[in-house]
């Protein structure tokens, strides 16, 4: 799965996902890809999840891009644990997602086994997206 | 002959993000006209009328830029530089419009379409278009729409490069290396076991 190799600091504010994405919001190396419609917090395993999804509906040959990277932690802390105490442990890696941000693109097969792989990919996410084509001239 | 198509557009002096955006619910689109010579004149455009001229000219098909000035209508032959849209929603945001010299040569990209069956994908390859578009450099006028490669005689391995292609008449591929557009790439059985397992 997806995680950052080394971090300077182990855990990170929350913060907040205001407005659409500006950058990454076009298909820029596949032939077709998976955009996200509202924002939210994707983990490693949901990414993951939906590139086995991808990779098992077109077998091979074809590329897959991911263009997304789980590079906030998240932490937890343990059950049955009164609040305070300081902040929980790392469990995790989520990237953040804003409205517009494209996630993954396929280039190389067929668009119908395409868009049918990226719909199966769309069922692993939990957020809204939408099947995006790149865009000739 | 291609097809002589127009835009009317209307000079704006408002400027800025709030005005701009005042523009858009108004379903006018903001955007700036402006050449080699170093005029520049931001203008506005209706969506509709925009979208439109979109689909049928692409980047590549000079059409007449009517800008709707205090004095009269100005005609300047244009090209569809870039458009910015809206990350979720159909909408265009901004346009650029370059006006174009008729007797200057000009660099524009233009996309690249693949036609038949190689010969390669028939014994089991599989064919890649390693570039979408290719640039190429004519006068305004003679600006192909596509870039049309037949592969059909492509066998496994074998690719097709930017000097090999066959343009229109006073069309020239722009290009420093000569680098491959569409190939045949012929998997071996070593290289499917490695890729079935990722």
């Amino acid at each position: 799965m997806l995680a950052p190799n080394k971090t300077k600091f182990r855990k990170m504010q929350k913060g907040r996902l205001r407005g659409p994405a500006t950058r990454g919001a076009s298909v820029s190396f596949g032939e077709v890809g998976i955009k996200a419609m509202e924002h939210g917090k994707l983990t490693s395993q949901q990414i993951e999840a939906a590139r086995v999804a991808i990779m098992r509906h077109i077998k091979r040959g074809g590329k897959v891009w991911i263009r997304i990277f789980p590079d906030h932690p998240i932490t937890e802390k343990p059950a049955e644990v009164r609040q305070g105490k300081g902040k929980g442990a790392p469990v995790g890696w989520y990237a953040a997602v804003k409205p517009g941000r494209v996630l993954y693109e396929i280039k190389g097969v067929d668009m119908d086994v395409a868009k049918t792989a990226l719909t199966r990919a769309m069922h692993k996410l939990p957020i809204k997206t939408k099947i995006v084509v790149k865009e000739v001239a | 002959m291609k097809e002589q198509l127009s835009l009317a557009v209307k000079p704006r002096s408002a400027k800025g993000k709030g005005a701009c955006r005042r523009m858009r619910v108004e379903s006018l689109v903001p955007g700036i006209f402006y050449d080699s010579k170093g005029t520049n004149i931001p203008v506005m455009v209706s969506e509709l009328p925009l979208t439109k001229l979109r689909e049928k000219t692409g980047s590549s098909h000079v059409f007449d830029l009517v800008i709707e000035t205090e004095d009269g209508p100005q005609t300047r032959p244009s090209l569809i530089w870039n458009v910015q849209r809206h990350p979720t929603k159909p909408r265009i945001t901004h346009v650029d419009f370059y006006g174009v010299d008729l007797d200057k040569v000009i660099r524009v990209s233009v996309p690249v379409v693949v036609t038949g069956k190689a010969k390669g994908v028939v014994l089991g390859g599989k064919l890649e278009i390693f570039r979408d578009m290719i640039e190429v450099e004519c006068l305004p006028l003679s600006v192909p729409d596509q870039v049309t490669i037949d592969v059909t005689q492509l066998d496994p391995n074998e690719n097709i490069s930017v000097a090999d292609l066959v343009l229109p008449e006073g069309v020239k591929a722009v290009f420093d290396d000569d680098y491959a557009v569409v190939g045949v790439v012929y998997e071996t059985e070593e290289e499917d076991k490695g890729a079935a397992t990722s």
